[in-house]
């Protein structure tokens, strides 16, 4: 298990510079620079671009700005937004609460609905409550985020209309006035979007987890012991199902801390999503970096925990 | 990427295959599960596709505005249908504060890239500067003339050279050390030094030659040439604090705390002060109890981003949004929205096509006549109509609405929609139909593709227009759209078209040299090689010359040659909109400077 961990980790650093490479290829590659902005500005002469470009390195080849790059991170340093010029490494942090509130929340409201139905939809299979859940979750499945997220605000912003009790349709706290209830009450809506769409997946695998582990001999012995039905399903049946979703929700982390693009986007949501959107768009190259740097390693190290706890949580699992 | 991307494949099935971790792992790969950052890349960078779909079909990348001149890859909206008379919410009328206190929240797109007005050189950050800081001049938002603003008064010597600008006393920066002429000579040398990265470098450095302080209140500036737009267009920026920034090594300066925005260090003399940023959500600006034309009225202003143009919309109308742009389409659902006040006007921008004049890459357009038919052949008048909603004007010349240079009577071409005209003049050029009906002359057939950027709806249709209509002259026209980027490399760089179709927004000042002049071809924005020794002169003449008339006369005789030779035909100039929630006041947007009372405004208890 030591060895296999220590191979692991010495596994990390070639994928995490080919990750780099690929990304900071694609990044450079595609049309733009982040001075665009002067490049069609007629008060803006090309002598000031010019400077302004290589101020910023931009007249450096590729490989060598890759190289530079590199010895900087080797360093710890993540280095300056080229359009804010605020430290990569701060940002990253100043945006990583908002990502993590949001994820985090909708992660658990999704599984306070899914687990329950996902054991009943099981344990009732092909009841009324089974196919009507399994169409929701198919309909949640299929609804696209940004369709459902603006659904949301067009009902927000009607129910204020008619002056009903309605909440905030975007931004993390209330401007000028941000207090402890004005946090909630702007989470709600992109938690609701968020998980919605988890709800319909998570709700899925439990179910057909729970049909696989009431399938098992033990279950029957369980019940032919006369247990309460209650203790059946959720000490002997659940317990068991619930293993490889822990698998699957180790997976999920690096999801967590990149935060969902659209989700963010259209809720004004100021987290990691959009910090992403936004840097590609505005070719914001070392801040495209230090994120994808950033969840590249955190998505590595998850995979790696998953499988160690794969192996603590399911004993007939050996690795060599 | 979305939380939920699990969907995309079944975990079920593989879970009841009895597939291995590491072999549902693999597979988790391969589908694309959890590699978040690297499919939201690929996600934008195809084109920003499904971001551009969803969201904001008309963020302005490169923005212009305010005194900072810009091309615009969109330019936000229009505003009164051309049926009724133009003006809309009309001049500014001052209403009496009735209410002291409170905050005023605007909606932008794009976020502020920097405090500081050494540096500025798009809109969201000139929006922010220009309530942080003042300029020494500032252009009038009613004539465009210029206006004193740290200057109570100023003198021109007789040859155009000298500048002598008196300040106002009793000025202060928001930590009371009052602002002198040293601030202002700090200022432009800050400017005008390389090493400050500052985008007004060269085009500073070309005109001014010394910047020398006379006495406490007096600076005087000597140019190089006389310069027609100095006031306007160069003495405008916001003067910066020497006492805070002398010792700041001008390579840093734009890391500097004061760029990226510092309470207690980013401090200027305007009506409000830098208090907080939250990069990518607001900016918080509190008033300046001390402001020299008085106490601003509210507490606060807040710049908030707002990405989504549909959200956008949707914050002006619950009012967490006060003041905002609105996009054309939502125009007419924001007019009945009680609320809201929508404000249409004039701007500087316009939006024109560039046929190809190199020879070495197309000679279909070499004839003056092809280019006058294809224009004529334009109904432009149902385009605006139909495309901007009416928010927009047929374009007269070259010189905006807005502009004291608008001078559409002695303009001698009007172009008026003629597809009649347009055949005659096609018959006439030699190019006569050929057996599809497309037109020819000597083997060639008339055909060409238009580009313009994908995203932009108004873009896109006005090209799909130009197909139509030249298709009904006898002539083939393929629409072509490319990602922003990509088209500004094509259209400045590569200059690997046979026409395009853009927009673009100009200074105050009607000097269109970077557009018109033979030199502009390098660099410039004279993107179609046009080039007549005439019009090279006529613009260096307008630039010298100080006198207003004379310089109008100077630029309607150029407009009489762009308008016969036309190279680059301008289609329209579009008007913008923006809403202001009713418990605003005196806030008033226009094209020249919406925050020139920005201490004024004031809101309902």
């Amino acid at each position: 298990m030591g060895q296999y961990v220590v191979r692991r980790v010495i596994q990390i650093v070639p994928l995490v510079l080919g990750i780099t490479i690929i990304t900071f290829a694609l990044a450079n590659l595609v049309p733009g620079s982040p001075i665009s902005d002067l490049e069609f500005n007629p008060q803006v002469r090309p002598e000031d671009r010019e400077r302004i470009a290589k101020a910023l390195g931009l007249d450096q080849p590729l490989h060598v700005r890759y190289v530079q790059w590199l010895s900087h991170v080797a360093r710890g340093d993540l280095g300056l937004s080229l359009i804010t010029y605020q430290p990569v490494m701060k940002t990253i942090m100043e945006k990583l609460p908002n990502t993590l509130l949001l994820t985090v929340t909708a992660l658990i409201l999704s599984l306070i609905v899914a687990i329950p139905v996902g054991v009943y939809g099981a344990v009732r299979r092909n009841s009324a409550f089974d196919q009507v859940t399994t169409v929701g979750a198919v309909a949640g499945f299929a609804m696209p985020t940004f369709w459902l997220g603006l659904m949301v605000i067009l009902i927000l912003v009607r129910m204020k209309g008619a002056g009903l009790p309605t909440l905030p349709t975007g931004g993390v706290c209330e401007l000028g006035n941000c207090t402890l209830l004005s946090r909630v009450q702007h989470l709600i809506a992109p938690a609701f979007v968020l998980a919605f769409v988890q709800t319909a997946t998570w709700t899925r695998y439990i179910r057909s987890q729970m049909i696989e582990v009431l399938r098992q001999d033990y279950m029957r012995t369980a019940e032919a012991k006369g247990l309460r039905e209650v203790v059946i399903i959720f000490r002997h049946g659940l317990r068991n199902a619930i293993l490889p979703l822990v698998t699957l929700l180790a997976l999920d982390l690096p999801t967590l801390f990149s935060g969902s693009v659209i989700v963010e986007q259209i809720f004004t949501w100021n987290g990691l999503g959009r910090l992403i959107l936004d840097s590609v768009n505005k070719r914001d190259y070392t801040m495209v970096m230090g994120v994808t740097l950033f969840v590249s390693v955190l998505t590595v190290v998850a995979n790696l925990l998953a499988d160690i706890v794969y192996g603590v949580l399911d004993p007939r699992i050996r690795y060599d | 990427m979305d939380t939920n991307s699990p969907q995309r494949f079944s975990v079920d099935e593989a879970l009841q295959a009895g597939l291995s971790r590491r072999a549902l792992l693999r597979r988790a790969a391969v589908l694309g599960v959890s590699m978040p950052v690297v499919g939201g890349l690929l996600a934008a960078c195809g084109g920003g596709g499904e971001e551009e779909a969803t969201t904001a079909p008309q963020t302005t990348q490169p923005a212009g505005g305010g005194a900072t001149p810009a091309a615009t890859e969109a330019p936000s909206g229009g505003s009164t249908p051309a049926t009724t008379p133009s003006g809309g919410t009309g001049a500014f009328q001052y209403e009496e504060p009735q209410n002291k206190g409170g905050q005023i929240i605007e909606g932008t797109f794009a976020d502020a890239k920097t405090v500081n007005p050494v540096l500025v050189s798009d809109t969201s950050s000139g929006r922010i500067a220009d309530l942080i800081f003042n300029g020494v001049m500032t252009p009038d938002v009613e004539t465009t003339e210029p206006k004193g603003e740290l200057a109570e008064s100023w003198e021109i010597s007789e040859d155009g050279l000298t500048y002598t600008f008196k300040l106002r006393s009793g000025v202060t920066f928001h930590d009371g050390e009052p602002l002198t002429a040293d601030d202002v000579k700090f200022t432009y040398d800050l400017l005008m030094n390389p090493a400050s990265n500052s985008p007004r470098t060269a085009e500073l450095t070309e005109r001014i030659d010394t910047v020398e302080v006379s006495d406490e209140s007096t600076v005087v500036f000597k140019l190089k040439n006389p310069t027609a737009p100095f006031l306007v267009s160069n003495m405008v920026y916001g003067i910066v604090p020497e006492h805070i920034l002398k010792d700041v090594d001008p390579a840093q300066l734009a890391q500097h705390e004061f760029s990226v925005g510092t309470k207690g260090v980013t401090i200027g003399s305007g009506p409000f002060q830098f208090e907080e940023w939250v990069k990518d959500d607001h900016l918080t600006l509190v008033k300046y109890p001390n402001y020299w034309e008085g106490e601003p009225n509210i507490d606060r202003y807040i710049y908030k981003v707002v990405p989504d143009q549909t959200v956008a919309v949707q914050q002006l109308k619950t009012g967490e949004i006060d003041f905002g742009p609105i996009n054309e389409a939502s125009y007419e659902e924001m007019k009945a929205q009680e609320n809201v006040t929508v404000h249409e006007y004039d701007t500087f921008s316009f939006t024109f096509y560039a046929y190809q004049l190199d020879p070495a890459k197309t000679t279909i357009f070499q004839d003056k006549r092809v280019r006058q038919a294809l224009f004529y052949a334009l109904d432009r008048e149902a385009m605006i109509e139909a495309i901007r909603f009416g928010l927009g004007e047929v374009a007269q010349g070259t010189m905006p609405v807005i502009s004291w240079a608008y001078n559409p009577d002695e303009l001698t071409i009007k172009y008026e929609y003629d597809p009649e005209k347009a055949k005659q003049l096609l018959d006439e050029a030699g190019w006569v139909p050929g057996a599809d009906g497309i037109r020819e002359k000597d083997g060639q057939r008339l055909s060409f593709s238009v580009y313009t950027n994908a995203g932009n709806q108004v873009r896109e249709q006005y090209i799909t227009v130009f197909q139509q209509a030249w298709k009904e002259i006898g002539v083939e026209c393929t629409p072509k759209t490319e990602e922003w980027n990509a088209f500004l490399d094509r259209i400045t760089g590569s200059k690997d078209f046979e026409m395009f179709l853009v927009g673009f927004q100009w200074d105050v000042d009607p000097d269109q040299t970077t557009m018109w002049a033979t030199e502009a071809y390098e660099g410039g924005f004279n993107m179609n090689k046009y080039s007549n020794p005439k019009v090279d002169e006529l613009l260096k003449q307008g630039l010298a010359t100080t006198d207003q008339e004379e310089r109008k006369r100077i630029y309607t005789e150029m407009q009489n040659i762009l308008l016969d030779e036309l190279p680059s035909p301008v289609l329209d100039f579009p008007k913008a909109i923006a809403g202001v929630n009713k418990r605003v006041h005196n806030l008033w947007p226009n094209a020249v400077d919406t925050t020139f009372n920005a201490h004024q405004w004031w809101v309902d208890a």
